[in-house]
């Protein structure tokens, strides 16, 4: 059953891997990059911690700018890898079968429809955060080490600081993924589920952003928070999944 | 066959102009809600009366509407890629994956009179939204950095309707969408190929942030009436008061000298006696903004037009 169910999604969990090993080169690359330019700074008498001397100043702006940019974009895709994978991975999963009408032949087999469901969806799900939780990982180590000075300044209920740490990127992607995956069912068609998806989990972060308050030292409180809505929010479309499936004839 | 692809590409279409209709209305409405809120912003912030308690004043208003001009930017720049995503993948590779396409070629009509039709359809709309959204949202982001939001100082120009480089990047991204899902002859592996063609394109244009002029330093006297006159230009961030030998005054001594001077009747002779005698600001004039992305969009909507005639092509060799 789950050797049915890689070789169904075999291209796009290759595809999964080479994103996330590609990723994880341009990461490890440009952290490189940026503690050579830190170094730099420290031979110039710049060091990274403690007060900046008055002669560094103008050097430190230029470094904090070039590496906010580049973590930026290294933050950015931690925050957007949920909603890909959503798209991607989570929607197309059992609409294209029913798009296609091939579930006929998964439901006319001698497996429960529910077993089938759910060992598609761990399949599916199980690489997916996996990936998510190692670009993470690096894209933390990478910002870690520009100290102060990197994206840590800006405070952590900063949006971005927020929306790519603790609990947020791996809720993110099983929220994301689920309601890919209940989107595609119920609306049987690829293409409007991924646009679903994408719709939903936008519209729910925007709002979520906007209630989220408190100060930076919060920030372990709010994670929990947000992780129990997403989590919450997740079971239910789940079930939702199952119900629409068992429904299909 | 106009009224053919019309009822094939309904729910797309539809979807269009709702899009319009409820971000690009949104953004229209918002930015009359900001305009009407900032009066009494900018009443408090009035030089060189400034009220006690502009602060929380200012604090309350960023904090109702900073984050707005934030989504607007993320509106614009996220529609080119969603249409390259969610139209062009799709427009010739759903027919490919399902088999409708043997429907298709087997009418009267030939297949570049139906390629057409179907890009008149979907592309021109999708054209014109952009436009739409950009203009409207582009509005917003305007008001906003007038009113010193928090936006970038290039937002007018990035953003102003007459930038085209947003429609070159739809027809870009449309074009690599309907190519790839054209050639590979299916829609996830179309979107897939835009999600990887269409960003390192973006990165290495960016919103290419032109070169619009040396900058100039533009002075002006203390009096609240002495602003410089709508000159089409550009702030660079730079701004602040200058003492008699025409250097830039220093915050810490300004603020001192505020203090001093606060309260008083007349507080511009009180400046004036303290040695701070007009005001400056940095800008970089811009002379012909509506060209300064013409290069980089002209180039990207050729490069999208190759793609479609690359999509023409594949359909055309289609046994």
């Amino acid at each position: 059953m789950i050797w049915v169910a890689w070789r169904k999604q075999r291209t796009q969990l290759l595809t999964l891997c080479a994103f996330a090993i590609f990723g994880a080169a341009m990461i490890t690359w440009m952290r490189a990059g940026m503690l050579h330019e830190l170094h730099e700074l420290a031979d110039r008498g710049c060091p990274v911690e403690g007060r900046t001397p008055p002669g560094c100043i103008r050097d430190v702006e230029d470094f904090v700018e070039w590496s906010q940019a580049k973590m930026g974009l290294g933050q950015t895709l931690v925050i957007a890898v949920p909603a890909l994978f959503g798209m991607f991975i989570g929607a197309p999963l059992f609409a294209r079968d029913l798009e296609q009408g091939t579930f006929i032949l998964m439901i006319t087999q001698s497996v429960s429809r529910a077993r089938w469901l759910a060992i598609s969806f761990l399949v599916a799900l199980g690489p997916t955060l996996a990936v998510t939780l190692v670009l993470q990982a690096l894209v933390g180590w990478w910002v870690d080490a520009a100290g102060d000075w990197g994206p840590h300044g800006r405070g952590a209920l900063d949006p971005v600081n927020f929306a790519g740490s603790g609990l947020a990127p791996a809720s993110y992607t099983l929220f994301a993924v689920t309601a890919g995956l209940f989107a595609g069912c119920l609306i049987r068609r690829t293409t409007v589920g991924m646009l679903a998806t994408l719709g939903g989990f936008v519209a729910l972060r925007v709002v979520l952003a906007g209630m989220r308050t408190g100060r930076p030292a919060d920030a372990a409180t709010v994670h929990l928070i947000e992780g129990a809505i997403f989590l919450g929010l997740t079971v239910p479309l789940f079930l939702g999944t199952v119900l629409v499936m068992r429904r299909q004839s | 066959m106009i009224w053919v692809a019309w009822r094939r590409h309904r729910t797309l279409l539809l979807t269009l102009a709702g899009l319009l209709l409820v971000l690009g209305g949104g953004a229209l409405v918002l930015r009359g809600l900001i305009s009407g809120d900032s009066a009494r912003l900018l009443e408090c912030n009035a030089w060189p009366d400034r009220k006690p308690g502009c602060s929380a004043v200012s604090a309350q208003f960023h904090g109702a509407w900073g984050r707005w001009p934030e989504y607007a930017e993320w509106i614009i720049l996220a529609f080119p890629v969603l249409a390259g995503l969610f139209i062009g993948g799709p427009l010739f590779a759903r027919d490919a994956e399902q088999g409708t396409d043997v429907l298709v070629f087997t009418q009267s009509v030939t297949r570049s009179h139906w390629i057409l039709s179907v890009l008149a359809v979907t592309l021109v709309p999708t054209l014109l939204v952009m436009f739409g959204l950009q203009w409207s949202a582009g509005s917003l982001l305007s008001t906003a950095s007038d009113l010193t939001m928090g936006v970038d100082p290039w937002t007018k120009i990035d953003y102003h309707p007459g930038n085209l480089l947003f429609l070159g990047y739809t027809v870009f991204a449309v074009g690599l969408g309907a190519f790839a899902g054209a050639f590979l002859r299916n829609s996830l592996g179309g979107m897939a190929v835009v999600l990887a063609g269409y960003f390192p394109v973006w990165l290495g244009l960016g919103t290419a942030q032109p070169a619009v002029g040396a900058e100039q330093r533009l002075t002006y006297g203390l009096e609240p009436s002495a602003r410089p006159g709508d000159v089409s230009a550009v702030a660079t961030g730079n701004s602040g008061f200058l003492n008699t030998f025409d250097r830039q005054v220093d915050i810490g001594q300004l603020d001192a000298v505020v203090q001093r001077c606060m309260g008083k009747d007349a507080t511009i002779d009180c400046l004036r006696d303290q040695g701070i005698v007009s005001r400056f600001i940095d800008v970089r004039l811009v002379a012909d903004d509506a060209y300064l992305h013409l290069r980089p969009a002209l180039a990207l909507t050729i490069v999208g037009l190759l793609l479609l005639f690359g999509a023409y092509r594949a359909l055309h060799r289609r046994p």
